[in-house]
């Protein structure tokens, strides 16, 4: 068992995730959200580790509080975070408000492959090693 | 530069490291830091004409507790 301190933005938690792509290595704070179905990323991070939006041949129809919208998503050569790491995962490209204090969203795609448990009150996140049966 | 030296000297700002090294925790325990700036446009606009290696984006100071979100 590790448990993950997560830092505060007011209510919300954020963790620190680390990204590589085929120029460069960022490590993006992002907010923990189980709303969101898909891991978004900060579109100018994405630019700068070398990850072309302009080529981006896929695109998800994301349903938002404002509307529909079609976001490219993008292919990392390795993506980090909570202790654990995968490789040439799929992630949608967006731009945040800077008055967030996140460069994204860290989406159900990554929280639902592993058994964590999500501490609203401490801010902790607790991995279990042992993982759940498929369903 | 440790982030203990980092708080101290860039307090609400946002900073853009390179050679980051992050604890175990995930949290930044050290870098360089090669641009800072109030305001966080600034800031990835420099990392796109820099391009850093190995980076990381922070705001040094404390988050608004009444922050609102809804995405």
């Amino acid at each position: 068992m590790k448990i993950y301190r997560t830092r505060r933005n007011g209510k919300l938690m954020a963790v620190r995730a680390y990204l590589k792509g085929p120029e460069a290595e960022h490590f993006p704070r992002l907010l923990i959200d189980t709303g969101s179905t898909y891991t978004i990323i900060g579109k100018e991070i994405l630019k700068a580790i070398g990850c072309s939006l302009a080529t981006s041949s896929r695109q998800k129809c994301i349903v938002a509080a404002s509307g529909y919208m079609d976001i490219p998503s993008v292919q990392v050569e390795r993506f980090n975070c909570l202790g654990q790491h995968l490789e040439n995962m799929f992630v949608l490209a967006h731009t945040f408000p800077s008055s967030t204090y996140i460069d994204g969203l860290l989406g159900m795609d990554f929280l639902s492959k592993y058994v964590l448990e999500i501490r609203p009150k401490s801010g902790d996140i607790v991995r279990c090693r042992i993982q759940s049966p498929s369903r | 530069m440790k982030w203990d030296q980092i708080k101290k000297k860039y307090t609400d700002n946002w900073i853009l490291l390179e050679d980051v090294q992050i604890d175990e925790d995930m949290y930044i325990s050290e870098g360089k830091v090669i641009y800072f700036h109030p305001n966080k446009e600034e800031i990835y606009k420099k990392l796109l004409e820099l391009k850093p290696k190995r980076s990381a984006i922070e705001f040094v100071g404390n988050i608004p507790e009444d922050i609102a979100v809804m995405l």
